[in-house]
């Protein structure tokens, strides 16, 4: 099929396989061997590129995992696109240099190409903006300095061409005959990819592609036939009115944590420890949902706030809470032909505290992760929603803990009493990221804590790491 | 000539071999152009133990862009590499280019398909049906040991005031340099010889496991090491895979190419570490050391690499460090395992020998009642000793040690730390501090050099010292030009290419700026000489160094951990790293190593650990599941320097690639021990995930 985009100023017609990911056209087709592969899965980054939206959002992603049809009408820049045209290193190049942080080079272009991106749009998180690029030779610390030094230094215009080109309205891709086979479905409105859809009920979705892709790449599969959903402009977006926050599926990880960090920080946080900013930035809420991992971590905190779960087949749409949606370990109530239409969630006030348990604090998966939402009224509990994540074959309420609170004083006892119960609710698997008991305890500590933290003591993710 | 007024060594100037790195130029091996190669993908054993019953390859042979699958009955016979002999040796294992009749690791090759793109012979892979008849796990078996003793020190042990024991048990952990593994191989009809480009630190030892296993004339190889995304020690032996697809290369006629992915990475790259060692430490009652005893069982897998014994010999041998002891009483033992390789990483040994007697001085000062510093102090050799010889067999070069301790206490704000240790404590929380000297030798043995100088001005290097991220070129370039009295950049380095270097080593056991900036530095007086002597340019002179023997480094580092009781979260809160690696040539790219290696010595101590099930699968394949470092995993690193230069060679240096990974573990270690003491709690074995040490705190 093809994919018209621009590659580092250059439009470009990509005549590929539909599940062709863009580091292997990169290297394979285009003899640009500087993004890099190093895991071929997403976890560390040496494959970052940059990528313009219409929009002129520029966000970094993993090429790795980036098939080339999510690609179409965008701007890709690679690291040789980093460094002006007349060969003038980009400010955080320069860096790199003053500040020794390149050795061997192997993951330099990978964090080049992040810094650059973090470097246009302002950021100066350095290191959650590079929590997805692994470095084994230089401890970070003279990369960090590397992104602090670069901070003051005014963005080159070359980091700007690529949303101009998008942006003006004479510019058109070229239209090149291409003898693609089979092409993928590619629809523009959820109406299109309902219907689509339902007419073919075995084929693949794909959304950010930060799981699929690994069913290509790590699972070699063939997974015709697919379509393509980035395409969906009325999937994607944040609608809130005073009732209600309406997430369409599409709405990337990254976007929710922007807009949720006012309303309930402590998701938004743990938004920030759910994947690198690339996966965060291509990785989808409905994919992350319809997905069904036990371990994911968006199910637990959507839950506690009460989230519904809308549902498509055709024409026909359901809600049902979205706890009720995992029905077992790998298994979903969504009927073939169905998807995930929107994720909403009740506007409430803020009681929600999420934690998260794992061996590195970064880009993790989960050993526990517990999501509490507790309203106390006159002394006593009025509501209680408790979820986890890593405690059961699939995101899974507490509700017998919750059982154990509601009408109850909101005290020590109530908690200890409350306990007590976890042991009913779950019974947790021992494997490599944790034990049975450790987990079970976390998550009765977990409870404490959050009971600890509406007394004023601090103790929520980030804090108890000092 | 005029030399330049400022000395280039000792500078702090960024690297040469920077700009094209930042900007996507590097080129590695996956980068090399071939002509119309062929991509090997492979079958491996899904099981760790096993007699192979049946191999259909018919549907694989048949399937799109594939050339050639090829079995272990399709090789001719071939030799294991060459062991390097550094203890008693019992058995050597096999090495099968692909496994014959049983399979000894989940992971082994065992087909290998050649295609016309990496995804054909991966697609192709999945069409071959392979019949194996699972055995029982066989149990481990001891390969090789040695042992050395000195003194008497049962006596010493039953005449002792105090005597401490510690057992550790290091995890396997991944060195996982960012390029995974490779090998590209052009074949040359004409001459029937190859050049091959792989992703090593030793190509010439790559060309010489390659006339040995393959029993080929050594005249139809060369080995070229382009630019290498990391090592760490695990790019510095030879692999099955690496050898297979010199022999394809050769057998069919064609370019060839493997790249490892990381699943492979995780699955038959060599592992690091593994080594479980018990020590135990007598002293009299005035706190002096009387004997020392240390048992090390280090574990190898399936095959061996030619280094694959260092890590037990190394574990042992640089006990007692540098103390005095009088008695010694030291075993090691290699264990065959049915896993994955273990090789050589970034310190091989040396770490754990460093955490064994560290550990033990900490244990006998919370005994004892001692200051951790003091005890150490005492028991150090005295500057006059040295040089100073080792009944295990070291020459202790150069250094005052106590001095370092001084210079480390005073830099690393030792009662600033402390203080802050026990007001944690004082408000209720858990906390700990530990400190650990070390001593790490660069390698002992030769480099090659030659140099030329040209007409206009400019100078050539070829070095057989090769580089991963070390910045040679930089470093070599500040060395020849102080001594040639030339400008940096009029200077170009060919470095790890035996068709270029006749012979050489490369960069493992940190020995490349010591030897290899040696040999640099002799063939640099040697063109000089003869340039002085009046011959005409262009001029060119050869070294092939051999140094008079290891040049120690040595030094101390402190770390300040707290733990999170309700969850058993260790945090990092600071940290300090003391070293005296002997004369300083680029300070910028020491501190690049010194930070490197503290990195690493986080990551396998804190949170890095292959986790291989109870047959022998593996179950951390990713980097999802294998945790390495972040940058917020790091704590802050205060760094101080010494220089006491070696006179083991001219230029004095020592290494330092190895340092920190040598000398922060303990110190590490140490801090999670301290964290325990109040609690009487026995800390638990690393990493320090926060499952491990809410058990300890619980159970």
């Amino acid at each position: 099929m093809e994919t018209r985009f621009l590659l580092n100023g250059e439009p470009q017609v990509a005549d590929t396989g539909a599940t062709t990911t863009l580091l292997d056209w990169l290297r394979e087709e285009k003899r640009l061997t500087g993004t890099k592969e190093g895991c071929n899965e997403g976890d560390c980054g040496a494959c970052t590129v940059m990528v313009t939206d219409p929009d002129g959002t520029a966000r970094a992603l993993n090429a790795c995992i980036l098939f080339l049809p999510q690609l179409d009408g965008r701007a890709v820049r690679t690291v040789e696109g980093i460094a002006g045209p007349d060969g003038a290193l980009h400010p955080v190049q320069q860096a790199m240099i003053d500040h020794h942080g390149s050795q061997c080079g192997f993951c330099t272009p990978g964090f080049v190409v992040s810094m650059a991106v973090a470097h246009l749009n302002g950021r100066q998180d350095h290191d959650d903006q590079l929590a997805g690029n692994l470095c084994r030779c230089t401890g970070y610390a003279p990369i960090i300095r590397a992104a602090e030094a670069a901070v003051g230094a005014p963005v080159p215009d070359w980091m700007r061409a690529d949303a101009k080109a998008l942006a003006d309205p004479g510019f058109i891709f070229p239209q090149i005959r291409t003898s693609g086979g089979v092409p993928p479905a590619c629809p523009t409105t959820a109406d299109e990819l309902a219907e689509w859809y339902e007419a073919h009920p075995d084929a693949t979705l794909i959304a950010g592609a930060t799981d699929v892709g690994l069913w290509v790449t790590k699972g070699l599969r063939d997974l015709s036939p697919v379509a393509f959903l980035n395409q969906c402009a009325d999937l994607r977006g944040i609608v809130a009115d005073d009732e209600t926050i309406h997430i369409g599926a599409m709405t990337s990880v990254a976007e929710l944590g922007a807009f949720i960090s006012d309303r309930h920080p402590s998701l938004a946080e743990l938004i920030r420890r759910y994947g690198s900013v690339q996966v965060r930035n291509a990785a989808t809420i409905g994919g992350n949902i319809a997905n069904g991992s036990p371990i994911g971590d968006s199910p637990p905190a959507l839950i506690a706030l009460g989230a519904s779960l809308h549902l498509r087949k055709g024409a026909a749409r359901r809600v049902m809470a979205l706890e009720d949606f995992f029905l077992d370990y790998g298994k979903q109530d969504r009927e073939p032909g169905e998807f995930v239409e929107a994720v909403s969630i009740p506007v409430q006030p803020d009681r929600l505290a999420c934690y998260k348990l794992s061996k590195r604090f970064d880009q993790d998966i989960s050993a526990v992760c517990g999501a509490f939402s507790i309203t106390v009224t006159e002394g006593k509990v009025a509501t209680a929603r408790i979820a986890f994540g890593g405690m059961a074959g699939t995101p899974k309420r507490a509700s017998h803990v919750e059982a154990a609170l509601v009408g109850q004083p909101w005290n020590e006892a109530t908690i200890r009493t409350a306990q007590g119960e976890f042991e009913r609710d779950f019974m947790p698997l021992s494997d490599m990221r944790a034990s049975a008991s450790y987990r079970l305890r976390a998550a009765q500590g977990m409870l404490m804590r959050y009971f600890l933290e509406t007394q004023g003591a601090a103790a929520n993710v980030l804090e108890v790491r000092i | 000539m005029t030399k330049p007024e400022h000395k280039m060594i000792g500078a702090p100037v960024t690297r040469r071999e920077d700009p094209a790195l930042l900007m996507g130029r590097g080129r590695y091996t996956a980068d090399i152009a071939l002509t119309d190669p062929l991509h090997i993908a492979f079958l491996r054993s899904p099981v760790a133990a096993g007699k192979i019953t049946g191999i259909d390859i018919s549907e694989a042979l048949a399937a799109p862009g594939v050339v050639a699958v090829l079995t272990g009955a399709d090789l001719p016979p071939t030799l294991p590499p060459d062991v390097q002999p550094v203890l008693d040796i019992a058995e050597v294992l096999p090495f099968p280019l692909l496994a014959r009749e049983n399979v000894t690791a989940v992971g082994e090759p065992v087909v290998a398909v050649f295609a016309d793109s990496p995804a054909h012979a991966a697609d192709a892979v999945d069409l071959i049906v392979l019949d194996i008849d699972d055995s029982p796990l066989p149990e481990p078996r001891r390969i090789a040991s040695r042992a050395w003793r000195t003194g008497n020190a049962a006596r010493a042990f039953a005449e002792a005031a105090h005597v401490v024991e510690v057992e550790t048990r290091h995890p396997r952990v991944a060195p996982s340099p960012m390029e995974p593994r490779g090998i590209a191989v052009q074949y040359d009809a004409a001459t029937e010889g190859v050049t091959i480009w792989q992703s090593t630190q030793t190509p010439h030892r790559t060309k010489n496991d390659l006339a040995r296993i393959l029993q080929l004339d050594p005249d139809r190889v060369r080995v070229k090491a382009p630019d290498v995304g990391g090592g760490f020690g695990m790019k510095g032996f030879s692999y099955p895979e690496e050898v297979l697809a010199v022999w394809a290369a050769m057998h069919l006629k064609r370019d060839v190419r493997w790249i490892a992915t990381r699943s492979e990475e995780f699955l038959s790259a060599g592992h690091g570490r593994g080594l479980t060692s018990r020590g135990r430490l007598a002293l009299d009652a005035e706190g002096r050391f009387l004997a020392l005893e240390a048992r090390i069982d280090a574990p190898v897998g399936g095959w061996l690499s030619g280094t694959a014994l260092m890590p037990a010999f190394n574990a042992a041998r640089i006990l007692p460090s540098g103390y005095v002891i009088p008695a010694l009483d030291i075993e090691t033992a290699v264990t065959a395992h049915p896993t994955p390789p273990v090789g050589i990483y970034r310190g091989a040994g040396r770490p754990e020998a460093n955490v064994i007697i560290e550990r033990l001085i900490d244990e006998a000062a919370a005994v004892t009642g001692r200051d951790p510093i003091a005890l150490r102090r005492a028991n150090l050799l005295p500057a006059s000793a040295m040089p100073h010889d080792t009944a295990t067999g070291n020459k202790l070069d150069s250094g005052d040690y106590a001095a370092a301790l001084d210079a480390f206490e005073a830099a690393a704000d030792l009662a600033g730390l402390r203080a802050r240790r026990d007001a944690i404590r004082a408000a209720g929380g858990i906390a700990g501090l530990g400190t650990a000297f070390y001593v790490d030798p660069s390698a002992a043995g030769f480099e090659y050099a030659s140099v030329t100088l040209n007409a206009d001005g400019t100078a050539h290097i070829v070095t057989g010292a090769t580089q991963q991220g070390h910045g040679r070129l930089t470093a070599f370039s500040q060395i020849a030009s102080d001594a040639l009295g030339i400008p940096m950049e009029a200077i170009t380095l060919d470095a790890g290419d035996t068709g270029t270097a006749p012979v050489g080593v490369g960069a493992v056991g940190s020995r490349a700026t010591a030897i290899g900036g040696s040999a640099l530095l002799e063939a640099c007086e040697k063109v000089l000489k003869l340039r002085e002597a009046g011959q005409p340019l262009p001029l060119t002179a050869e070294s092939r160094y051999e140094v008079a023997g290891q040049a120690w480094a040595f030094g101390a580092y402190a770390a300040l951990v707290q733990i999170d009781a309700d969850t058993g979260v260790a945090r990092l809160l600071s940290a300090h790293a003391h070293d005296d690696t002997g004369l300083i040539v680029n300070p910028v790219q020491v501190e690049g190593q010194i930070r490197g290696g503290f990195a690493q010595a986080v990551g396998e101590t804190m949170l890095e650990a292959i986790a291989l099930d109870d047959e022998g699968q593996l179950l951390t394949g990713s980097f999802m599941d294998y945790a390495m470092p972040r940058a917020d995993d790091l704590p802050p690193l205060g760094l101080s320097q010494t220089e006491t230069p070696s006179p083991m060679n001219p230029l004095g240096a020592k290494g330092v690639g190895e340092a920190a990974t040598t000398g922060a573990p303990a110190a590490l270690i140490n801090a999670i021990t301290d964290a325990f003491r109040p609690t009487g709690k026995a800390p638990p074995q690393m990493p320090f995930s926060p499952g491990r040490i809410w058990e300890a705190l619980n159970g």
